[in-house]
């Protein structure tokens, strides 16, 4: 939404270097140290401390009002720079202790297609009588949620991620962050969420559907989508593809709706690995999802072919999950490392 | 999403107001009047603002502002050096960035300016009532900063007050700490000091009217505490200035002292001058400590004789003529030590231009007085019977007033014959005149008589009331004799304060010392004085010197490793009290009842192998539960337990424990005849 304020810093060429070589290293003892796990709880072990920038604005107050006190030989003066001293430092136990006992379990993921947002959904929670303030949950840069633990013992939140690779896609570490009470201290944890989240291939329309995948047992199939029926609106649910959501409709004030389709055409339609355009795997897939959203959203009936895998012609969301899943899964790459955000 | 890390909440805005408001009002006493409105001004803007009314001002207006900032500043005090000019500035950046300020950043650099204006205000006072106000400015101030972190929504201001006093609360201790132990080093380089406060108490001039003007002020001069008893309040003549120079209407100081007194001031560390073997002390000496509120001047107030002490307070000098001087004006309060002996003689040898200068009288005028000296002088044959003459005319049919007709120009002839009606500086002048006209060397001192002695606090209090002229005549062997000729005319004045006899006239409406009648009020009065004293001295007055005698009480002797220990043990032992006081507070709370059946029941359906979900709450479990089991008995008893849990937790109504154990045992039957069903139907396939 608004600039991010790291775009601005451009450190010279040799710091960035040295910043990217240390930043390197303690992306790996980090690494070692965070082990990942569905639940975690926050304690001075796995606690980093240090002050703000606004933190330093405020010792720099100190500074100043202290050199006045000492000048004026003014005890009052320098009686105010010590309170702000000795205030700074009690800030140190009061974030700390805002922070420590937080519990964050995840309690589960929803898929997406490649380079959209996947979704954490997690708890955090605290035991009853504590009371934690403005805590900020980031899944990697800008993705960031507030919760606060008042009145309240535990909430349920969703984060959201874009996966960035097919397959089994583990999300980067959540970075837990608060300030409170006077942001003048940064206390902040890395936590590795034994949850990944399911990717599918990027979905790429790719013109016609092929003749030969079209092999019907019951004649041929009009395969333009766009000359399908339309049905009707329905309205849109969270997690949902943004692809048929009614965008006049939400412009108008009418709130997000979903067009539907349906096709009278109930022919078995074969979906060809082999028979799809393009050369490499992930461009095979892609077109193939494609075509497992179309003709699921035309409700025909179809089955997938894949070098050694072959999956049965079906009909319904769950047919449409199964087939995803496969190709989410197909030929997949080994479980890369934890991907990081930034670290500080 | 991300905004809302920059946004500033909407609250704290309404905390920012009140925290500058309160830093910047007890300013605005010192400052030129346009600030105040301008601030009104930025005010309202940024409350219409704040209720969606205007937009933020452009930036044509912001840069108009901030030019008209300065020229006004230049304006009202022509240079840009002093303090009040740079105070000013800084206020007005304040005032400005207040129509920018948008984001949290905006908002905390106002919030740190706030903070360093509250320190500000203690260079323009330094009482106690300013300090319990300034820690208002600092709760206000904490608070803003507090809100804000606080998402919008849970920035409750009850809430948001009482953490921020909680972490004030926590943070003083270890303030305390720091000051008794952080060293002192004082001045680094010169500094600029207030200026436009008005210079207050008596001053290098004397004409008649000037005392009795003073007279009229209720404030407080000095306060002084003695080591042992103190004097008799009739020996309490504070010496402020001695003047010797008469031009026919008011006296004044010697412009400069002659070269051959050189230096006329002793510091206390240099050669001692030659004047300084010129006066003896006779009898026993005292010792007193004086709090002086803020003149403006440079001089100080003393008993006769000073004895330049062991310990020279860096700063103070004795002067030539009997009196402590200050190095730099008083704009502040001023503490120091004095050792004076009450029988002395002070120029015992008078050098003839010496003499020839406390002679000093002008070519003409006041022919009837120097006749009358002159013809008086020959009469009584020595100087003390000459002097007793004179006293006895002042005892004739003088009226001692704080309303004296005005005089012409002979004015000591038309007050000795004509009015006749005076106060303590009449008195003074004409008996001066009529000393030196008879050929006796005399010279008129200004300070303070008496005081007020305030026995809660065990110190002499001395109003701007009590300020008095006397004078001093020389008399061979003797030296110079103190002679206060009021004492002749008004011999109660002498022993008793004006506040005492003449509360209406002196004391302001508005002050507790005018009703001084009421014994209570004079009580509280006479309290919170000294209060304000015992926070003085133990406050603005713990200097280098202090902190080392506490230090050295304290840890008997002082060295830098102890020094590091303390701090060290002292820090840490304060910092491991708060963390206790956190992990107390925020330690796990013992289970209320209904948590602790909930608790019972989830056990009862971990067995049977149901295990609640994380953020699952109860009645979707049950649900979930039911939907599985597909047994109406469980089905029953699971909604009859979760309508009893809604009703406790949130409907808050009290369930009884009978009914709790029901629901259990209801609970349990269910499962084991459900696991006994299943059991026997098995059996029964097999």
């Amino acid at each position: 939404m608004s600039q991010n304020p790291a775009a601005h810093r451009s450190p010279p060429s040799i710091f960035a270097g040295l910043r990217r070589f240390y930043q390197h290293r303690f992306d790996r003892w980090l690494a070692s140290r965070l082990q990942p796990a569905r639940s975690h709880t926050l304690n001075n072990r796995r606690l980093f401390i240090m002050p703000s920038r606004a933190g330093y604005g405020f010792l720099l107050v100190v500074v100043l009002l202290w050199l006045t006190g000492t000048n004026y030989d003014n005890n009052l003066v320098l009686a105010l720079a010590f309170f702000l001293a000795a205030l700074f430092v009690v800030c140190i136990h009061h974030t700390f202790f805002n922070m420590t006992g937080l519990h964050i379990e995840v309690v589960g993921s929803a898929p997406c297609f490649l380079g959209e947002d996947g979704e954490l959904e997690l708890v955090v929670s605290c035991s009853p009588g504590r009371r934690k303030e403005a805590l900020r949950l980031a899944l990697g840069e800008g993705n960031e949620s507030w919760v606060d633990l008042l009145d309240t013992t535990s909430v349920r939140l969703k984060l959201f991620t874009p996966g960035l690779q097919r397959g089994w896609y583990q999300p980067p570490r959540l970075r837990v962050e608060s300030r409170f009470p006077l942001g003048l201290i940064r206390c902040w944890s890395w936590v590795v969420l034994d949850q990944p989240i399911l990717v599918y291939p990027r979905p790429l329309a790719g013109g016609e559907l092929p003749q030969t995948a079209a092999a019907g047992e019951e004649g041929k199939l009009v395969s333009d989508p766009g000359a399908e029926d339309f049905y009707g609106f329905r309205g849109y649910q969270q997690g949902e593809s943004l692809r048929h959501i009614a965008w006049k409709h939400y412009a108008r004030g009418q709130g997000l709706h979903v067009k539907e389709y349906s096709s009278q055409q109930s022919r078995v339609v074969w979906l060809d690995y082999d028979a799809m355009p393009g050369t490499g795997l992930e461009a095979r897939l892609s077109r193939l999802c494609h075509w497992v959203l179309q003709l699921s959203a035309s409700n025909t009936v179809f089955g997938l072919r894949l070098p050694g895998v072959e999956l049965a012609p079906g009909q319904g969301v769950e047919h449409r999950q199964r087939l995803l899943r496969q190709l989410a899964l197909y030929r997949c790459q080994p479980q890369s490392a934890v991907v990081g955000g930034s670290l500080l | 999403m991300t905004a809302e890390r920059f946004l500033l909440p909407r609250n704290s805005l309404l905390w920012l107001i009140a925290a500058q408001g309160a830093a910047l009002l007890p300013l605005y006493w010192s400052l030129p009047f346009w600030l105040p409105l301008i601030w009104t001004g930025v005010l309202v803007w940024r409350l219409q603002e704040f209720r969606g009314r205007w937009p933020m001002p452009g930036r044509m207006l912001k840069v108009a502002l901030t030019g008209g900032c300065v020229a006004g500043l230049l304006f009202s005090f022509r240079t840009m050096l002093g303090l009040e000019p740079m105070v000013s500035l800084l206020i007005c950046a304040v005032l400005l960035k207040q129509l920018e300020m948008q984001r949290r950043r905006d908002a905390l650099l106002l919030v740190f300016l706030n903070f360093f204006l509250i320190g500000v205000q203690f260079l323009f006072a330094q009482e106690l009532l300013i300090s319990l106000y300034a820690i208002g400015c600092v709760l206000l101030a904490v608070t803003a900063l507090l809100s804000i972190q606080q998402r919008a929504g849970s920035d409750r201001a009850a809430r948001s007050l009482r953490l921020a006093g909680r972490l004030m609360l926590h943070a003083l201790p270890l303030m305390i700490l720091m000051f008794v132990v952080m060293p002192r080093i004082g001045s680094l380089w010169s500094v600029p000091n207030p200026t436009q406060i008005a210079r207050t108490g008596v001053s290098d001039h004397l004409s008649p009217g000037d005392v009795s003007k003073l007279a009229r002020s209720g404030g407080v001069a000095f306060r002084a505490s003695f080591q042992g008893d103190s004097p008799a309040p009739e020996q309490l003549y504070w010496r402020g200035l001695v003047l010797s120079r008469f031009d026919g209407q008011s006296w004044s100081q010697n412009r400069k002292p002659d070269v051959r007194l050189q230096p006329a001031v002793y510091w206390g560390f240099e050669r001692e001058p030659g004047w300084l073997q010129n006066r003896e002390a006779l009898g026993e000496s005292f010792q007193y400590s004086v709090i002086l509120e803020p003149t403006q001047q440079r001089w100080l107030f003393s008993l006769d004789m000073v004895i330049p002490g062991n310990e020279a307070q860096e700063g103070i000098g004795l002067a030539w003529d009997g009196r402590l001087i200050s190095a730099d004006e008083v704009s502040s309060r001023l503490q120091y030590q004095v050792t004076s002996n009450p029988d002395y003689r002070l120029e015992p040898e008078l050098a003839d231009w010496r003499r020839d200068n406390e002679l000093q009288l002008p070519g003409q005028g006041n022919p009837r007085a120097r006749e009358t000296a002159q013809r008086w002088r020959e009469e009584s044959g020595n100087d003390e019977a000459y002097i007793d003459r004179l006293l006895a005319l002042y005892r004739s049919d003088f009226i001692y007033t704080l309303e004296p007709p005005l005089l012409g120009e002979d004015s000591v002839d038309e007050f000795l014959w004509q009015s006749r009606q005076g106060f303590c500086e009449h008195f003074a002048s004409s008996f001066v005149f009529m000393a030196r006209a008879a050929g006796i060397p005399a010279r008129v001192v200004v300070g303070y008589l008496g005081g007020e002695f305030n026995a809660q606090g065990g110190y002499w209090l001395v109003h701007q009331y009590d300020a008095h002229a006397w004078s001093e005549v020389w008399l061979p062997e003797r030296g110079w004799v103190r002679v206060d000729p009021t004492a002749a005319v008004a011999p109660e004045r002498v022993r008793r304060s004006l506040g005492d006899t003449q509360a209406a006239v002196v004391e302001e409406v508005i002050s507790l010392g005018r009703y001084r009648h009421i014994p209570l009020l004079d009580q509280m009065r006479l309290q919170w004085d000294s209060l304000n004293y015992h926070w003085h001295r133990a406050v603005m007055g713990f200097d280098q010197d202090a902190q080392y005698r506490l230090l050295n009480r304290w840890l008997n002797g002082v060295s830098p490793l102890k020094l590091v220990l303390l701090v060290l043990f002292g820090g840490s032992l304060l910092l491991a009290l708060i963390s206790l006081q956190l992990w107390w507070q925020s330690r796990p709370q013992p289970l209320s009842g209904a948590q602790r059946y909930h608790q019972r029941f989830e056990r009862l359906l971990l067995r049977r192998g149901w295990r609640r979900r994380p953020g699952e709450s109860t009645a979707v479990f049950a649900a979930r539960v039911a939907g599985r089991e597909q047994s109406p008995l469980i089905a029953s008893a699971l909604e009859a337990f979760v309508t009893l849990y809604n009703e406790q937790v949130y409907a808050d109504a009290p369930v009884s424990s009978v009914r709790w154990e029901a629901a259990l045992k209801r609970m349990r039957q269910a499962l084991r005849q459900q696991s006994g069903a299943a059991i026997s139907s098995s059996r029964g396939r097999h």
